[in-house]
């Protein structure tokens, strides 16, 4: 069965000579490259846009209303700036 | 210190483009074998990367006083085959391997050089798991049976005795490939 016209020593040779496809080696390195350190600042959601709008403006009536103008301002800056 | 020594240190010293050497100086190796041992060559390629992968991540285990680097990424590389073939949905063998191989089954005598090959290919697929691994580490990869009984962790004897049987599984195949075509012959 190992005569060099032989089939099976056809087939078995072909088997051996299969190779890894050419960008193999490169999806490797990739696969193992470490992931990216680059760090993106969050877009703050459109729920939690709302929902501090609303507080802004709660303060600034609250202000008005309770007429502390001066220190509700500076309570304001403190806490939204 | 040999070429893949010192690949070895300096992966492990942190060097990742080292490793690279040791991906080219194996790669077709170890797709050949998840290509024999799967058959599906999709899911081979994305095994051999994975085998890789893991080499990579767990290099700090290799130890090179039991054995070589080879051996220890095909121990990984069978590890990963048979994970995959639990994930994947088994298929029943209703024949043995040698009546796969029925003369109903043999191509005709215009049978082409293919058609042979492919007859050969499904009668390694119906080869049971464990046969079939260690014949295409012995036969296809020429690996010794000393290495493959470490990478299967079984007995150098065991490892004769399932290439003895899986050779003569194929070669009967052929054989009756042969006189079926004799037989219809002018």
């Amino acid at each position: 069965m190992n005569s060099p016209n032989d089939p099976y020593a056809d087939w078995l040779r072909e088997k051996r000579e299969q190779s890894a496809p050419s960008a193999f080696a490169d999806e490797v390195m990739q696969a193992i490259a470490p992931a990216s350190t680059h760090v993106s600042i969050p877009i703050p959601s459109r729920r939690l846009q709302l929902i501090t709008f609303w507080a802004k403006a709660a303060m600034l009536v609250l202000a008005a209303v309770v007429g502390v103008g001066r220190y509700a301002v500076l309570l304001f800056c403190l806490l939204f700036s | 210190m040999s070429t893949e020594s010192q690949q070895i240190a300096q992966v492990l010293q942190g060097d990742r483009e080292a490793f690279r050497g040791l991906v080219e100086a194996y790669q077709n190796t170890v797709v050949r074998v998840c290509r024999s041992i799967l058959g599906d060559h999709g899911r081979a390629e994305d095994l051999a990367q994975e085998t890789f992968v893991t080499a990579y991540r767990k290099m700090d285990q290799f130890d090179s006083s039991k054995g070589t680097f080879a051996v220890w990424l095909f121990t990984i590389a069978r590890r990963a085959c048979i994970n995959a073939s639990k994930k994947s949905v088994a298929i029943p063998i209703t024949e043995l391997p040698e009546q796969a191989g029925s003369p109903r089954e043999m191509p005709d005598q215009h049978a082409s050089r293919s058609e042979t090959f492919q007859a050969l290919d499904e009668a390694l697929a119906t080869l049971s798991e464990e046969h079939r691994r260690a014949f295409v580490f012995a036969e296809v990869e020429e690996l010794p049976y000393a290495e493959i009984a470490q990478i299967e962790q079984i007995a150098v004897g065991t490892v004769k005795s399932r290439v003895s049987r899986a050779k003569h599984v194929l070669q009967g195949l052929l054989r009756t490939t042969f006189q079926e075509l004799k037989g219809n012959g002018p």
